[in-house]
């Protein structure tokens, strides 16, 4: 395998991980409030974060290039021009896999047995602790296996990547690009095997996140 | 917010800085296999350098450098785009420098079995036919001015194009605004010489002109290439071509500037070995018309 292919898969992964990562941090809150809270636009709330489901690829990674382009609001406000590289790259990684991670979220925790958390509350235990001992042993094959399906989803993704990236090797050629690239040099042959290893490689993510939520459904009709 | 930010930032930090000593290239595709092998004979010659190709059409990396692309060199398949950064102030003064003239070729697959001519894209099975995106690839504007100095295409009279006064059939090939034919190329031109006698015909357009070759390779059959691509291997091997005559087409003459602030030592090498005898002698192997050289 030309070691271009693990310059790129490496790249994909630390972009899906430090991607996965955020969305872990952003994505428990958001999923909460859309699991238990009722508020005005809640509905246009979610329709926004689902978007990116929907929404071509080009058409965010073309308004993502104006964000973060040097002319794009971005940066004006931070100074930091994001478009072709490795920061531009996790946030639009963010945006187009928060939809995976926040409905696996909120399903993880609309099976929650609220009576439990209310039997907690009346007995006085803290917030805190409520979260360690109840929800988070609960809840957790359901936060993991969303957090697997973004890792997933952030690693095969191409046409947002292509607009927000450019293919620079070993900046920010990820692998489903390093591909695409090989397909068009011809090389046919390269192209299969380093496709054949993404291959295996989400089949396998996947099934870890398939064991995952069943474990979930498991624990909870245990408790 | 900021928390967040600070989050986000933070981890960006633990990514990786990358070697030093690299130099960053971005060229047309036509480019693909001659830039490579130019790379490798630099590399081998300058062991602490490195040097980073990416292909792509020339427009489309001329609208990422002026959207923040960082990178050292921009090899063009067309003049135009160079000058426009020239003049953006995004390019390094006196750097602009033609490399190579680019050729075109009429590439046929070889198990249709047909001669290497333009007339052999009048035959019936030849229904698909591969050309690069003239909106932004050059190579694609070159195709599109081939096919109609052979005849096989004929400017509309009456199509009017947003934002132009004179006659669109009036234009000459340096004229045509290009970027404004988002429509496809049968808007514009009326393809009844390469439609005649066939069920349907129609143009199937490549990002760039490396794409535009491995769909002649793989769904087309036939296609209008760089002869920098269909000399090699993988294309000459499946297939056959016909070199268009220099005066056929919008010429592809082919220049590279160093970008804004990137004037660094390594990458001047790399800007003087494409120019030496070594890196011309690459560049003409794989059919490129060198400056300041003529046709045998």
């Amino acid at each position: 395998m030309d070691p271009l292919f693990w310059t790129a898969l490496g790249l994909s992964l630390e972009v899906a991980f430090l991607a996965s990562l955020i969305l872990l941090l952003l994505g428990i809150p958001l999923a909460w409030l859309m699991a238990f809270h009722r508020f005005p636009g809640k509905a246009l709330l979610e329709a926004v974060f689902l978007l990116p489901l929907v929404l071509p690829p080009t058409v965010l990674g073309f308004y993502l290039l104006l964000f973060l382009g040097p002319g794009g609001l971005w940066t004006k406000l931070t100074g930091l021009s994001w478009a072709f590289r490795l920061e531009g790259l996790v946030l639009a990684s963010v945006l187009f896999s928060l939809p995976f991670a926040l409905t696996a979220y909120r399903e993880a925790f609309l099976s929650l047995d609220r009576s439990l958390l209310e039997v907690a509350r009346t007995l006085g235990v803290r917030r805190g602790k409520i979260w360690a001992r109840v929800v988070l042993p609960l809840v957790w094959p359901g936060l993991l296996s969303g957090t697997l399906l973004a890792f997933a989803h952030t690693l095969g993704e191409f046409g947002v990547v292509l607009m927000v990236g450019g293919s620079i090797p070993g900046k920010t050629q990820m692998v489903s690009i390093y591909i695409y690239d090989l397909v068009q040099a011809l090389r046919f042959g390269e192209a299969s095997k380093a496709a054949l290893v993404l291959l295996f490689l989400s089949l396998a993510i996947l099934a870890a996140a398939r064991t995952l939520e069943a474990k979930g459904r498991a624990w909870r009709s245990i408790t | 917010m900021s928390k967040q930010r600070v989050v986000l930032l933070a981890l960006l930090l633990l990514a990786p800085v990358w070697a030093q000593k690299t130099v960053q290239v971005v060229a047309a595709s036509d480019l693909q296999y001659a830039l490579k092998e130019l790379a490798q004979a630099f590399e081998a010659k300058n062991p602490g350098i490195r040097v980073s190709l990416s292909f792509g059409s020339s427009g489309k990396f001329y609208a990422q450098l002026t959207q923040g692309l960082e990178a050292d060199l921009f090899f063009s398949a067309e003049k135009i785009y160079p000058r426009l950064l020239e003049e953006k102030g995004l390019a390094e003064p006196h750097t602009r420098r033609p490399y190579a003239l680019g050729r075109l070729v009429i590439w046929l697959d070889r198990r249709l079995g047909l001669q290497p001519d333009p007339k052999a894209l009048k035959d019936p099975r030849i229904t698909r036919l591969a050309i690069a995106n003239p909106v932004h690839a050059p190579y694609g504007r070159a195709a599109v001015t081939l096919l109609e100095h052979l005849g096989l295409l004929r400017r509309r009279p009456d199509v009017s194009i947003p934002g132009l006064k004179e006659p669109f059939a009036s234009l000459s090939w340096e004229e045509i605004p290009w970027e404004g034919l988002t429509r496809g190329v049968e808007t514009y031109w009326d393809a009844t010489p390469l439609r005649q006698g066939k069920a349907h015909f129609e143009f199937v357009y490549g990002e760039n002109i490396s794409q535009t070759a491995q769909l002649a390779l793989t769904a087309t059959q036939a296609g209008i290439l760089a002869l920098s691509l269909a000399i090699h291997e993988s294309l000459s091997r499946p297939g056959v071509y016909w070199v268009a005559p220099l005066e056929s087409h919008l010429t592809l003459e082919q220049d590279y500037v160093i970008l804004k602030g990137r004037k660094r030592p390594e990458v001047m090498a790399f800007y003087n070995f494409v120019g030496s005898p070594e890196g011309r002698a690459i560049l003409r192997r794989y059919g490129f018309l060198l400056p300041g050289e003529k046709l045998e």
